[in-house]
């Protein structure tokens, strides 16, 4: 356990940081989402509400903030529910959708496209929702989280700020995010004391500004040296002018290799800076992520994808395999698009399918969701706790709908 | 915190064991929550919500666990809902959804489709037209060509009764294709005139996207995919991934659908040119020559067309030996053939 104490210029006696701490083990997880994955299977997906209830329990839980952990007291039931009350919500809406659309089609071709950005603006209210039905659930010493706010202010500033993204290339980032995390923190409250984010977009930028850069470099590369062969094939000697933007090419092909890298470390300074950013009341998180902390993180999920990917190429490979022995004399492209499919190979290829998705999506879940997580919770560390002592209980429990809208719209929260 | 093992569990602030108590649990309302390894978390039914009591001293969870009888009953973080129900629930809800795709949403399209007033498509083919249009073009508009094909079409539209009289177009493309539109638009792709070569040929082409016309096949494959996807949505949900399963499967299922529909289009072709005194053979013929003989062909399940030789075999056991006058005069069959020349 590692207390650390920080100086305060003001008073002479330093404040007192309290642990955060991750107390679950990776197996116990594992086995936790290989198994939800298998019951997801077998349950046509309906598992999933009593999965992800599950992960939340678990991570909550080993999740000890001065000693006392986390809890989550949200249901899969409730999940389920609110599930099937948002499908109920959203089937008009869909078929209202769809009319207008239709209406402004008739006018303009393509002109139902802007309406998308009502789903997008619908996805983010729903993310808002969802947020708030996870803070409702989350208590920490008899007192639980809650949050105020309107799903709609946060879903347009959330479209607006997006929409600043395409003709900046992204460097508006850091703003939105600042803009979006300062609104859904300011409207957090842990009882009737009230959070803020103490972080703005500039400091971010001054964190990230040179990841952006190189995560941008190899595609400026390519589409230079694709500018360059054009021009060259209109030029007089092209075998030999071709050489320098080829150059550029294999250079920018390299630098893909380190995106990865780029990757884990600008989420590793996003987190540092959220993080360090959270106050309720006094209190004030601190988080010391190191920069490269996350890096070996993505790289075990490109490294395991692949491997995944060659077993079942393999395994695809196989059935294909016993499909043409069994019809002598016909060539691959004879078994695989004449005559029929025996039913027994496309029930093969949808269960092997089906399984290749379902491993992907447990490595997603270890490695991005809780592998990620503990490194996080044990880079923080709480200042001045004592500021959470005399707090009294405030906030009601919302409904899941949030949640459901957001399962049925597919936004992939 | 200070416990006294009672007839209830007595608890009191450490600091002043002999204060009031701070609460009194009876044993058979204590519930236990999730709680990290090494502590025992417990909640009671008769306090307020949120009061929770932790224990680490080995002893004292001993005792909790020997006197409370229901720690696991309702409230308590042990699921109310065993595994074991979730599956079976789910199997049985995954299976009423599968077969009310399978057999319920093609009842649903047809009966709802056939209370559907028919101007009610008019909205629905002229918002496709505004898209067909931004992507082959304006239709060609050789005035000669044009007026060959609506007389041709008028021809067909004296047997075919359709509610609303069609309208055709051709529109300049490689692909030797016509379709038609809810609302009775019919779109001839240049390719198409191209390769036939007689006005039969057309003919046939013609009044089998008139059959979907007439059919509606274009209004109930709508309501059909629409209602299937919702349903379909409802079981995987956000299973991220799982959608090219669902798309694979949709479309086994639409075109198995649609494979009916193009039979009945057939049969439809078959009446027209019957009724107008015109050979059905030409069509099977002019099928072949775009689908080229022996050419290799999906599996059949896969295809929304049934199987070219299948329907050339039908269209010429169907076949009889012209006795109406002739479609489109040959003067006009060229101007159709050049509807798009420059």
């Amino acid at each position: 356990m590692t207390a650390f104490a920080l100086t305060d210029t003001k008073s002479p006696s330093a404040i007192a940081a309290a642990p955060v701490q991750f107390t679950g083990s990776d197996g116990a997880f594992r086995r936790l989402v290989v198994r939800g994955a298998f019951l997801e299977l077998v349950t046509f997906g309906f598992y999933r509400f009593w999965l992800t209830t599950d992960i939340r329990r678990h991570l909550w839980t080993h999740t000890e903030i001065d000693g006392d952990a986390l809890e989550y007291t949200g249901r899969g039931k409730e999940l389920l529910f609110g599930f099937l009350i948002a499908m109920a919500v959203l089937g008009p809406i869909f078929l209202v959708y769809f009319l207008i659309g239709l209406e402004a089609e008739r006018i303009k071709a393509f002109a139902s496209l802007p309406l998308y950005l009502f789903l997008l603006a619908f996805g983010q209210f729903a993310a808002y929702r969802a947020r708030r039905y996870r803070l409702t659930r989350t208590v920490w010493r008899g007192l639980r989280f809650w949050m105020t706010g309107s799903g709609w202010s946060y879903a347009w500033r959330s479209v607006l700020w997006g929409l600043l993204l395409v003709p900046t290339l992204g460097l508006a980032y850091p703003w939105r995010m600042a803009a979006l995390e300062r609104y859904k923190l300011g409207h957090t409250l842990y009882g009737n004391l009230p959070g803020r984010l103490e972080a703005t977009g500039g400091e971010l930028f001054k964190r990230v500004w040179w990841v952006w850069l190189l995560g941008l470099s190899p595609f400026m590369l390519i589409a230079g040296s694709l500018i360059g062969f054009a021009i060259i094939d209109s030029g007089a000697n092209p075998r030999a002018a071709a050489k320098p933007p080829g150059a550029v090419m294999l250079f920018a092909f390299l630098l893909f290799l380190a995106l990865p890298f780029l990757h884990g470390i600008r989420r590793a300074r996003e987190w540092a800076w959220w993080a360090s950013g959270i106050r309720f009341g006094r209190v004030a998180i601190m988080c010391e992520l190191r920069s490269g902390s996350l890096i070996a993180v993505y790289w075990k999920v490109i490294g395991w994808s692949l491997l995944v990917l060659l077993v079942f190429a393999a395994i695809f490979a196989g059935i294909t395999a016993a499909l043409v022995a069994r019809t002598p004399g016909a060539g691959l492209s004879a078994v695989m698009l004449g005559g029929q499919l025996p039913i027994w190979a496309v029930a093969v290829y949808a269960v092997a399918y089906l399984l290749l998705i379902i491993t992907f999506w447990v490595l997603m879940r270890i490695y991005t969701l809780q592998r990620v997580w503990r490194r996080v919770v044990a880079a923080c560390a709480v200042v001045d706790v004592a500021g959470a002592a005399d707090v009294s209980a405030a906030g009601e429990i919302v409904s899941a709908l949030g949640e459901g809208l957001a399962d049925g719209l597919d936004f992939g929260l | 915190m200070a416990l006294a093992f009672t007839d209830r569990l007595e608890i009191a602030d450490l600091a002043e064991p002999d204060g009031p108590l701070l609460a009194v649990w009876p044993y058979d309302a204590i519930r236990r929550v999730d709680s990290p390894e090494g502590a025992l978390r417990l909640a009671c039914a008769m306090a307020p919500p949120l009061a929770r009591l932790e224990l680490r001293d080995p002893a004292e969870r001993a005792n909790v666990l020997r006197l409370c009888r229901s720690l696991d009953g309702p409230g308590s973080s042990a699921g109310s809902i065993s595994v074991g129900r979730i599956v079976a629930a789910s199997i049985a809800a995954g299976a009423a959804i599968i077969g009310t795709v399978w057999l319920g949403m093609p009842v649903l399209a047809n009966r709802l489709a056939a209370v559907m007033p028919y101007a009610w498509e008019m909205p629905l083919g002229d918002a496709v037209d505004s898209q067909v249009r931004e992507l082959f073009g304006s239709p060609c508009a050789k005035p000669a060509g044009a007026a060959a094909l609506r007389k041709m079409v008028d021809r067909l539209q004296t047997a075919a009764h359709l509610p609303i009289p069609p309208d055709p177009m051709v529109l300049r493309s490689p692909i030797a294709n016509a379709f038609a539109l809810p609302g009775g638009r019919i779109y001839v792709l240049s390719g198409l005139l191209k390769i036939s070569e007689t006005p039969d040929e057309l003919a046939g082409v013609l009044s089998h996207e008139l059959g979907h016309v007439a059919h509606r096949d274009g209004l109930r494959r709508l309501i059909r995919d629409g209602g299937t996807s919702f349903l379909v949505a409802l079981m995987f949900g956000d299973v991220t991934g799982s959608g090219a399963v669902l798309m694979a499967a949709r479309s086994v299922l639409s075109a198995s659908y649609s494979r009916d529909d193009e039979s009945g289009a057939d049969r439809f072709a078959v009446s027209i040119m019957h009724g107008l005194g015109r050979p059905t053979a030409p069509l099977g013929v002019l099928l072949e020559r775009i689908t080229g003989p022996g050419r290799q062909e999906a599996p059949s399940i896969l295809r929304s067309h049934p199987l070219t030789a299948e329907r050339k075999a039908m269209l010429e056991a169907e076949n009889v030996p012209a006795t109406g006058p002739a479609l489109v005069e040959d003067g006009e069959w060229q101007d159709l053939k050049r509807t798009c020349d420059h």
